[in-house]
């Protein structure tokens, strides 16, 4: 790819801004994996669609009628209705005057931002991870058109600290393009979110998106769902679905391993070598054995992709970032030789998950690894990542 | 509900009239807070003697703790109050302990509010609990002058 800034030239800049005093402090903790919430469930977009969509998703009034209450009657973006979390799926201190966690961007500025120190929050929709489960793709793309007005509006400007993702609907990886075209440079879009259905992302459809991203130096999110093992168009369970919150919670990083895999096969990271992608809340204790796999059988078997010039593992530590939430909570021993076997100081972003109940604090989780690791996943890493858009 | 006071010991002696009683050489009692104002079935956060502690009124009965989940620091005062699932053979669900277990606000770990044991003991977690009780109306919490409880950070 040709055109795209320099990642490191556009650091530098920033840089001698602050020298000068004419540009914010540095960031120095950035949480990369943030859930702002609607107040009144799909009814915040109303205001972002246009009236075709209005009627469709609520009835022919336009507000939240008795229609949202039936079957058949109103549109709903596909969630989990199935797996109940029997701690609580929310952190309870994040319900604050009643209002639903993280629905008050002043109220998370508060809480998350304030009380921890954290210089930049990265949103991702919590109520829109399951787009790509819709069948509709022309429903689909006006969600997420709508959603990137929304989190405009409500959340980029009310307070300078946090930081979007553009919604796109991969069902139609034309329209996903046109809507990065849109956005790709309106302040406070840092990155593309693109939920998962049930295509594997290496695909050639999504090619497109992919060269839209690299070339505007956007990297492309993904992240869990809610929706897996629950619709057709949803990300697959393997095995099949089970039956406990617990099991599901535990077994929905499944889905990156094949997603990373197909990504590196169909030798995406060859073909748009700028682009990067961020597998968020996806784990990565799991990485250094699918590495281990990909490079022993790409060695005898890479007649099927000779477009590939590098071992698989070469391309995740360029071109691959992965969020900390939910980071391992095990012996600092432990801690310490799965950082360095996934490249910590390269490859982490730390993030918090907020408002979930699984929420990481910046400063304990990352307390058994060594200071300079720890300054690249609060920091650098994620500096270098986003650039001047952080 | 739940609110945050700091108390100190001279004030609260003149507040409340009461005294620091001698429990021992190492401890003392603090007046907190009168009865009425934790109400059963909320609780309310002091800073005592260097410490935030939790005072839950569960029906009726007072419990102190450190206000300060030894997992990852949550404050245990913004939980929940309630009972567990007791173990049991499979698909049975007997539900017990009501009114003595508190659930942490953010990861949902649970923990006796008597012992402060965590629930799944095999965690090693505890968090650090107080004596507690009522006289002439006033909630009477027992520090030590000198303890672990006094370090930033939680207890396992």
């Amino acid at each position: 790819m040709t055109g795209e800034p320099d990642q490191t030239a556009r650091l530098t800049e920033t840089e001698s801004q602050d020298v000068t005093g004419q540009a914010a402090t540095r960031a120095r903790i950035v949480d990369c994996d943030v859930h702002p919430h609607f107040a009144e469930g799909i009814a915040d977009l109303m205001p972002f669609l246009p009236r075709r969509w209005k009627e469709r998703i609520a009835g022919s009034d336009h507000s939240r009628t008795w229609a949202a209450r039936f079957p058949g009657s109103a549109y709903a973006i596909p969630g989990n209705t199935i797996y109940t979390n029997p701690a609580g799926a929310m952190r309870r201190d994040a319900v604050h005057d009643g209002r639903l966690p993280a629905s008050d961007p002043a109220f998370v500025a508060e809480q998350l931002l304030d009380r921890h120190g954290i210089d930049r929050a990265i949103l991702l929709g919590g109520n829109v991870f399951g787009l790509a489960a819709l069948p509709d793709a022309s429903l689909a793309t006006a969600l997420a058109s709508a959603y990137n007005e929304w989190v405009t509006e409500r959340w980029l400007l009310t307070d300078k600290r946090y930081r979007a993702s553009i919604l796109v609907a991969p069902q139609d990886p034309t329209a996903a393009v046109k809507e990065v075209e849109r956005l790709h440079d309106r302040n406070g879009m840092v990155q593309i979110h693109m939920p998962l259905g049930d295509r594997l992302l290496g695909e050639p459809q999504f090619h497109p998106i992919y060269e839209a991203a690299a070339s505007f130096g956007l990297p492309v999110c993904i992240h869990p769902n809610a929706t897996e093992g629950m619709y057709w168009r949803a990300p697959n369970v393997a095995g099949g679905p089970p039956t406990y919150y617990l099991e599901w919670v535990t077994l929905y990083s499944q889905a990156f391993a094949p997603h990373l895999t197909s990504l590196i096969c169909h030798g995406v990271f060859e073909q748009y070598p700028r682009l990067r992608v961020v597998l968020a809340e996806a784990g990565f204790a799991w990485l250094p054995d699918l590495l281990w796999r990909l490079n022993r059988y790409w060695t005898n078997m890479r007649a099927d992709m000779p477009n590939l010039t590098r071992l698989p593992s070469e391309y995740v530590r360029q071109s691959v970032r992965f969020t900390t939430q939910p980071f391992p909570e095990t012996s600092k021993k432990f801690i310490r030789k799965i950082c360095s076997m996934v490249w910590a100081d390269t490859t982490l972003l730390f993030s918090s998950d907020y408002p979930h109940w699984d929420f990481d604090d910046p400063v304990r989780v990352l307390a058994p690894l060594e200071q300079p690791v720890r300054d690249r996943i609060l920091t650098d890493n994620a500096s270098e990542l986003y650039g001047e858009r952080l | 509900m739940r609110q945050s006071y700091t108390v100190s010991a001279s004030k609260q002696a003149a507040t409340l009239n009461m005294h620091e009683s001698a429990g021992s050489h190492d401890a003392r009692e603090i007046g907190v807070a009168r009865v009425d104002d934790i109400a059963p079935g909320t609780s309310k956060s002091f800073r005592v003697a260097g410490r935030e502690i939790c005072v839950i009124n569960s029906g009726g009965r007072f419990y102190a703790l450190r206000n300060a989940c030894p997992h990852r620091g949550a404050p245990l005062c913004a939980g929940t109050v309630g009972g567990t699932l007791l173990a049991s053979r499979p698909y049975e669900y007997v539900y017990g302990h009501e009114g003595s277990v508190i659930r942490c606000p953010w990861h949902g770990y649970e923990f006796d509010l008597e012992s402060g044991n965590a629930v799944v003991r095999a965690t090693g977690l505890r968090v650090k609990t107080y004596p507690v009780r009522t006289s002439d109306g006033s909630i009477l919490v027992c520090v030590e002058r000198s303890g672990s409880d006094l370090s930033r950070e939680g207890h396992r």
